[in-house]
C-alpha cells in the first residue's frame, strides 16, 4: 500500500497494534506509516512510553492468598464480636432507661454472655437452615467457656479465642480449626474417626485423649494430659505422650518435644493456679495472662525462685500478698505496672 | 454474557475461601497499582470483603463477580484517597521518589517524575476504563479474555483501552516528547 498521499491513521489502531491485538496486515500498515515521517514515529512512541512505563507500577513481590485469607478471617471474627457488643450495649441502654434497676453483677454479666451466645447460636441456626452451612464458631471474649461438640468431645476455650467446627462430623475424620487463642480438648475416643485440630500451619492428630493447645500467633504450644497426640507441620511430625509438650516455632523447622514442667496452663479450666516448684517468672507470666495485668520482676535473682502453692478463686491482690509474704518481697503498684522487688 | 445474578457470600463456607483465594492476587495487584503500598493494598481488599459480609453477604452481580470485586476495590481505594487528602499523599510520594533518585542522572530523575504523573493519571481514569487497563497491563490478558472475565464485549474492551491510553497521552503531553526515543532504549 504505497501511496503519494499521507496515510490515514488513527490512535485506536496504533493502540491495538501496540498491545498485540492488530492483524498482521494492520501491523504492516502501521510500520510503514511510522517510517513515513519522524513525527509519526514520535506519536507512536508516546503511546509506547506510556505503556512501558506503566509496567513499573506493578507489584512484583510474593503474594500469599492463603495467609491473607487467614488475616481476613481474624478481622471477620473481630467484626462479629464488635457487632455482638453493640447489641449488648443497646440492651444496656434499655436497662438504664427502665431506671432504678441496680447494675447487674457478675451473674448479670454471665447472663449477658449467655444471651450473646444464644444470639450467636441462633444466628448460626438460621445460617445452617437457610444457606446449608455446616461450619459453626465458638468464640469467647472476656471469659473462658466450655462447649461440647456433636461427638461428645468437651472443649474448654480460654478467653479471646476462636474455634471453628462443623455441626456434625462427616467423612473419615473429625476436624476443627483453632483460629485464635487457647483451648483444652477432651476428645471422645473413636478409633475409626481420628480427631484433627488445625491451628496456624500446625495439625494435631488424636484418637482419644486430653490436651491443651495454645496459639500464640508466632508459636503454637501443645501439652498432653492423657493419651497420645501427633503434632505435624509441613510434613514434620512428633508424637507426644502424657506429660509431654512441644512448642512449634514459626522460624524453626524442627519439632522437638520436651517434658512439661508445670500445671499452670490448666488455670482457665480448673480455675486454680497450681505452682509446684514453679519458677516465679513462669507464675508471673500466667498471672499476667489470666488477670490481664502487667507484673514485672524487679530483681533478677527473684526470677528463678521456686513457688509451691495453689491459688484458688483469689483476687490478684490476694495472690500478690501471698507471694510477697512467701518470699518476703515488696509489691510496688504503679499506675500501669506492678513491680515485685 | 450479561447475566444478572445474586450471590451470597458466607465466611463460614468453603466456597468463600475459594472465591477469596482465587481473586486475591489480582485484587491486591489492583489496589497496589493504585496505592503503591503492599500492606495498604491488602487492607483495601479486606475492607471490600468485610463490607460485603457486614451487609449479610449479598452480592448483586450484573456482569461478573470479578467485575464487581474490581469496582469495589477501585471505590475502596478512592475512598481511602479522599480520607487521606489525595494531593498530600501524591506530593509525599513524589518527594520520596525524588529522594531515592537524587544522586542519579537528571534524565532518570525526570523519568521518575513521569512515572509519578503517570501513576496519578492512571488512578484518575474512570472505573471501567481503569479496570480494563488493569487487566490488560498488569494481568497481561488479551482483549477476548478481558471481555469474558468482565462480561462485556470485545469491542467495549477495545474502546476502553483506547480511551485510557489516549487520555493518558493527553494528560502527560508535557512530559512525553522529552522521553520518547531516549527512554525506549533504556526500557528495552
Amino acid at each position: 500500500m504505497i501511496n503519494a498521499e499521507p496515510m490515514e491513521m488513527n490512535d485506536d489502531l496504533l493502540i491495538s497494534s501496540l498491545l498485540g491485538e492488530a492483524t498482521i496486515e494492520q501491523d504492516k500498515q502501521i510500520e510503514e506509516w511510522r517510517k513515513e515521517d519522524p513525527a509519526n514515529e514520535n506519536h507512536f512512541n508516546q503511546f509506547k512510553v506510556i505503556w512501558e512505563t506503566s509496567d513499573q507500577l506493578k507489584y512484583n513481590g510474593k503474594i500469599d492468598a492463603a495467609i491473607s485469607l487467614q488475616r481476613l478471617k481474624q478481622k471477620i471474627a473481630i467484626q462479629k464480636a464488635v457487632n455482638l457488643e453493640k447489641t449488648e450495649g443497646r440492651a444496656d441502654d434499655v436497662t438504664t432507661a427502665q431506671n432504678k434497676i441496680t447494675r447487674l453483677g457478675t451473674v448479670g454479666y454471665l447472663f449477658r454472655i449467655a444471651a450473646a451466645l444464644v444470639l450467636m447460636a441462633g444466628a448460626g441456626w438460621l445460617y445452617t437452615n437457610h444457606v446449608a452451612v455446616k461450619e459453626l464458631e465458638f468464640l469467647t471474649q472476656k471469659t473462658a467457656q466450655v462447649d461440647t461438640l456433636s461427638d461428645g468431645s468437651v472443649i474448654t476455650l480460654n478467653k479471646h479465642s476462636l474455634l471453628r467446627y462443623p455441626d456434625k462430623f462427616k467423612g473419615a475424620e473429625r476436624q476443627v480449626w483453632l483460629t485464635r487463642g487457647e483451648a483444652f480438648f477432651n476428645i471422645t475416643p473413636d478409633k475409626k474417626k481420628p480427631f484433627l485440630i488445625h491451628t496456624g500451619s500446625t495439625t494435631i492428630r488424636v484418637v482419644g485423649t486430653s490436651f491443651n493447645v495454645k496459639n500464640k500467633g508466632e508459636d503454637i504450644e501443645v501439652i498432653v494430659e492423657t493419651g497420645m497426640v501427633q503434632v505435624s507441620r509441613n510434613g514434620e511430625m512428633v508424637s507426644l505422650r502424657s506429660g509431654e509438650k512441644v512448642v512449634v516455632q514459626r522460624n524453626k523447622t524442627n519439632l522437638i518435644k520436651e517434658g512439661n514442667t508445670d500445671q499452670l496452663y490448666a488455670y482457665y479450666r480448673s480455675k486454680e493456679f497450681v505452682a509446684d516448684n514453679t519458677p516465679l517468672r513462669r507464675v508471673v507470666e500466667i498471672l499476667n495472662e489470666a488477670y490481664e495485668s502487667n507484673i514485672v520482676i524487679g530483681r533478677k535473682e527473684l526470677e528463678d525462685v521456686p513457688l509451691n502453692t495453689t491459688f484458688k478463686n483469689e483476687s490478684l491482690d490476694q495472690v500478690l500478698k501471698i507471694i510477697s509474704r512467701t518470699f518476703k518481697i515488696k509489691v510496688d503498684k504503679k499506675p500501669n505496672k506492678i513491680v515485685l522487688y | 454474557m450479561m447475566n444478572q445474578q445474586t450471590l451470597y457470600l458466607n465466611a463460614d463456607d468453603r466456597e468463600f475461601d475459594r472465591i477469596y483465594t482465587d481473586h486475591y492476587p489480582a485484587l491486591h495487584q489492583y489496589a497496589y497499582t493504585m496505592l503503591n503500598d503492599r500492606v495498604l493494598a491488602e487492607e483495601m481488599v479486606h475492607q471490600v470483603f468485610l463490607k460485603i459480609l457486614e451487609k449479610g453477604g449479598q452480592v448483586n452481580v450484573h456482569t461478573s463477580l470479578k467485575a464487581y470485586l474490581y469496582r469495589a476495590v477501585h471505590n475502596e481505594c478512592l475512598n481511602y484517597f479522599k480520607h487521606q487528602k489525595v494531593k498530600q499523599v501524591h506530593q509525599e510520594y513524589a518527594v520520596a521518589e525524588y529522594g531515592t533518585a537524587a544522586d542519579s542522572a537528571s534524565g532518570s530523575m525526570q523519568y521518575k517524575e513521569l512515572e509519578t504523573r503517570l501513576h496519578m493519571a492512571i488512578n484518575e481514569l474512570p472505573e471501567q476504563c481503569r479496570t480494563v487497563f488493569q487487566l490488560s497491563r498488569f494481568e497481561e490478558l488479551k482483549y477476548a479474555e478481558i471481555a469474558l472475565q468482565l462480561g462485556i464485549s470485545i469491542k467495549t474492551v477495545e474502546n476502553q483501552i483506547s480511551k485510557a491510553l489516549k487520555r493518558l497521552r493527553v494528560q502527560l503531553a508535557d512530559y512525553l516528547p522529552l522521553f520518547c526515543w531516549f527512554l525506549l532504549n533504556i526500557l528495552k
